[in-house]
């Protein structure tokens, strides 16, 4: 390697990058589209994608189209199968979801997207017979998951947050900077956060904040289910259930001194 | 763990190389310092440093509060888009979802790649008495779905895989050449594969082709279940479920 090293780390980072532009809503693409994206010479682009090509990483379609090739969901098994608080939380989410019938999901705040991101998810009941997101994506203000994570994410995140023009899902949405704020000082309050047909009319969900040794907010647990299921004496036992589920989940954290 | 030869050279042979230390995490050792990378590739700390850092910048990897790593969340986002590349996910998911709740056993999407069965999803959990490995990749010779891809690939892959040494994931596994090449001829006749605690002790299940108009395996459906044996009436109305929906998605492909 005789090349300089700032040049050679370019490489590399172009190079991730090009992985990068695949995408769940754009799993194929053209060397022109690569090249476009990332503002690179075509010449560029055709040689990055020729090296990531023969090294499996990319995978050419019979239409000279490329998408990412299989290895990455060896990765993708072991970023998500060895993530610690899946580990933690997976045995009372079991519970949880026999306990209730209701879907159970352990979610994680992508700061960088500004979405939350399901990193298990253990489906029940009617919801079971729901497409699948395969994405796991939920967007933060309209979701149970995303409000219980952005409450204890402290005044500055939630102002940049709040700050942003909030995305309208349904009729219910909180797409108001001032109502979403009321929402999550009630679930600093509550210790729990509610979501009411506010993503999907029809299905509502109830999260618990999950939090690590520096008492810092790493993920939530939530059920989610019909709403007409999910009535005002169903979701006090599930508000009840989910809580203790929260609690066991913190404390083996606690005795583990995890932090993330 | 060792690099293999780069296929191009200069900074092309560094992003073979940055990428190849993802290979480094698994399921066995999960978290890596910088020191154990460079010492396990044999490349000099400063270099390994340098990709690490870029694969942390670009989120492959994430730091622990110890400063060592693990792969990024981010990884799992790249493996779906990987799975939705494959142009069977879309078309097969409804019905590999449709057949999950009518069965209410975990059922898996896979295709081949090279000589591996890789699932590209599975819905539903595999929590029996066993909990089921949660690799995706498995040699094509171990699983019910691998080995009804098998059956239906082309006599270059079948002959690869029945000439080449096979490891055994159980003992159960048809490792022996003889005793695969039968099972194969069964499954083509058949049109279906069963599997008994091949590929994990435990777990057992049913997997058919996807056949496409043009006769080609697209991938298979499967089903996973947590014993050894099951009830010959469920296995037969769960191979119902699964032959129909693999024929709904093959005739839907080129």
């Amino acid at each position: 390697m005789n090349h300089p090293a700032g040049e050679t780390s370019l490489t590399v980072q172009k190079a991730l990058r090009v992985i990068r532009e695949f995408s769940i809503d754009g799993p194929v693409l053209a060397v022109s589209d690569i090249a476009r994206r990332l503002d690179l010479p075509r010449s560029t682009a055709s040689r990055l994608v020729a090296a990531l090509c023969a090294d499996g990483y990319l995978h050419r379609t019979p239409a000279g189209k490329y998408t990412l090739g299989l290895r990455f969901l060896d990765y993708a098994s072991v970023a998500v199968g060895s993530n610690a608080l899946r580990g933690f939380a997976r045995a009372e989410m079991l519970d949880l979801r026999q306990t209730l019938g209701l879907s159970t999901h352990l979610s994680v705040f992508d700061q960088r997207h500004g979405t939350i991101v399901h990193i298990d998810r253990l489906r029940a009941g009617a919801l079971e017979r729901f497409p699948l997101n395969p994405s796991e994506r939920v967007p933060v203000h309209a979701t149970s998951s995303g409000k219980a994570h952005l409450a204890f994410c402290g005044d500055e995140a939630i102002e940049r947050f709040t700050a942003q023009t909030l995305e309208r899902f349904t009729a219910a949405t909180s797409v108001s900077q001032r109502r979403l704020k009321a929402e999550l000082e009630a679930v600093r309050q509550n210790g729990y956060a509610l979501g009411c047909d506010e993503f999907i009319t029809g299905v509502s969900s109830v999260a618990a904040p999950i939090f690590d040794i520096d008492s810092k907010v790493v993920a939530a647990v939530s059920v989610t289910g019909l709403s007409y299921q999910l009535n005002e004496r169903f979701r006090r036992r599930a508000i009840e259930r989910l809580g203790g589920t929260a609690n066991r989940i913190n404390a083996q954290l606690r005795a583990a001194a995890f932090k993330l | 763990m060792s690099l293999t030869k780069p296929s191009g050279r200069g900074a092309l042979a560094t992003v073979h190389n940055a990428l190849a230390l993802l290979d480094a995490f698994s399921f066995e050792r999960p978290e890596w310092g910088v020191r154990e990378l460079a010492r396990a590739y044999a490349l000099p700390q400063a270099t390994t440093s340098r990709l690490v850092s870029a694969l942390c910048t670009e989120g492959f990897l994430a730091q622990t509060p110890a400063k060592r790593y693990r792969l990024n969340l981010l990884l799992r986002e790249i493996g779906v888009s990987a799975a939705r590349g494959s142009d069977l996910y879309d078309l097969a998911l409804p019905h590999a979802v449709r057949v999950r709740t009518e069965c209410g056993l975990a059922t898996t999407l896979s295709v081949l790649d090279g000589l591996d069965a890789v699932i590209l999803e599975r819905l539903g959990e595999c929590e029996g008495e066993q909990r089921r490995s949660p690799r995706k990749r498995w040699p094509a010779y171990a699983t019910c779905g691998g080995k009804a891809m098998l059956a239906f690939a082309s006599d270059t892959v079948i002959d690869e895989v029945l000439r080449r040494p096979k490891s055994a994931c159980t003992p159960y596994t048809l490792t022996q050449r003889a005793a695969l090449a039968n099972a194969l001829d069964d499954i083509r006749r058949d049109g279906y594969a069963g599997e008994i605690e091949e590929s994990q002790i435990g777990w057992s299940g049913l997997g058919v082709p996807i056949l496409t108009a043009s006769g080609r395996c697209a991938g298979a459906l499967g089903v996973e279940v947590p014993q050894p044996a099951w009830n010959p009436a469920t296995a037969a109305k769960t191979l119902v479920l699964l032959r129909d929906a693999a024929r709904t998605i093959g005739a839907e492909l080129p």
